[in-house]
């Protein structure tokens, strides 16, 4: 409840940006999802879920892990998508997406302090 | 004796790759009783490779690049062999062939000899040796080797991949070129620039990184998506990217400026396009 209020706020906050999800990584569960304007929900969904393994790049060493990420984006001509870890939180990332002329640097800033605005008292 | 298959190049690299910085010795190629060639590894780094039924053609090389007949040549093959001088080193010496050109050579051939000695059979035995005798500034690093062998395969695409490299990522700390070849299983590297990761399995990993963030991204995201992952560095951001264009999957690692250039060229790009300027 209180994710969901938090969420709504800061989607109403951001008018340029047209919806928000909080995906789950370890559990592979979309938390919570908020959309409006002519965001399609499923294609919200499909980049919530997609968060793992963008959040994530090879490492370096010989090993095949992966290094999970702060933060990640994804642009196209019609749409911009930000992700950020919440931090003490790392399984939980938030998704933001704003229309392709959105300035990428403002959304990425918005997303991360959706992040951090959930982080778990110390 | 540990032996290890090697059907492609990409394993022979990771067989280096595994080996580590510090392994210096020779990679023996095929069955005991009938060896197909030699790669000659030292510092993590390949040396040089020798197949069967190519022991002439880095002289051939050679004259091609110094532009000297096969005659000339044949008599300077000769007269080094007579005096045990190796003829790479004696060509640079006297000033018939640049070192770059000399290191060129030899990658060429080492490409030519490892395509030939790796195959659905061929096993290879690791022979460690004490010390070394090469001159690093003439070995290879394994990702440096795989792109060439790639850009070797596939003709006229590495170079255009090169140039691709060049023109989107000019303030890159480094950036790769892949093609996906329905017969290869992983993204083939066929150009680098800047300074790639060093060992060819981490540039196949980031490939493969590359490849599976562009299709999951095109599965919610419109026309073709640009992938920007930040990565944890203690000094300055630095982020992974990944998009495809011209049928290749590009993929390079850039501070903050270098990731705003090519967001910009792109939209730039799309700009003219929508307008119908080429």
């Amino acid at each position: 409840m209180e994710l969901e209020h938090t969420m709504k706020e800061a989607l109403a906050a951001r008018s340029d940006a047209v919806a928000l999800a909080c995906m789950d990584t370890r559990a592979g569960l979309l938390v919570g999802i908020e959309v409006r304007g002519d965001a399609l929900r499923d294609d919200v969904e499909l980049a919530a879920f997609a968060a793992a393994d963008l959040c994530a790049v090879p490492s370096q060493g010989i090993e095949g892990d992966r290094d999970e990420c702060d933060e990640a984006f994804v642009s196209s001509s019609r749409w911009v998508h930000a992700y950020a870890r919440v931090p003490g939180r790392r399984e939980l990332v938030f998704v933001g997406l704003a229309p392709g002329d959105t300035n990428i640097a403002l959304l990425r800033d918005w997303i991360r302090h959706v992040a951090e605005s959930v982080r778990p008292a110390a | 004796m540990h032996e290890v298959v090697l059907r492609s190049t990409a394993d022979a690299c990771a067989l280096v790759d595994e080996l580590g910085p510090g392994a210096i010795g020779s990679i023996e190629v095929g069955s005991l009783s009938e060896p197909t060639g030699t790669v000659f590894v030292e510092g993590g780094r390949v040396c040089w490779a020798a197949a069967r039924g190519m022991s002439r053609r880095l002289t051939e090389i050679l004259g091609e690049i110094a532009m000297v007949t096969s005659g000339e040549m044949e008599a300077l093959f000769r007269s080094c062999k007579a005096k045990h001088t190796p003829l790479g080193e004696h060509l640079v010496e006297r000033g018939v062939l640049r070192a770059e050109d000399f290191r060129e050579a030899l990658l060429r051939h080492t490409v030519e000899s490892l395509r030939r000695l790796c195959s659905a059979d061929a096993a290879g035995r690791w022979m460690p040796r004490s010390s070394g005798s090469y001159c690093p500034r003439f070995t290879f690093s394994t990702t440096e080797l795989l792109a060439e062998v790639g850009a070797f395969s596939h003709g006229a695409l590495g170079e255009s991949a090169a140039a691709l490299l060049a023109e989107q990522f000019t303030d890159a700390l480094w950036s790769a070129a892949f093609t996906r070849d329905p017969t290869c299983a992983y993204p083939m590297p066929v150009a680098v620039r800047g300074v790639p990761p060093s060992t060819a399995t981490a540039v196949l990993r980031i490939g493969r990184w590359a490849a599976t963030a562009i299709d999951m991204a095109r599965a919610y995201a419109d026309g073709e998506p640009f992938v920007c992952v930040e990565r944890a560095s203690r000094d300055e951001p630095r982020s992974l990217i990944a998009f495809h264009q011209e049928n290749l999957v590009l993929a390079g690692e850039s501070g903050a400026h270098g990731t705003a250039r090519i967001l910009n060229r792109r939209a730039a790009r799309r700009r003219r396009a929508d307008h119908g300027v080429v």
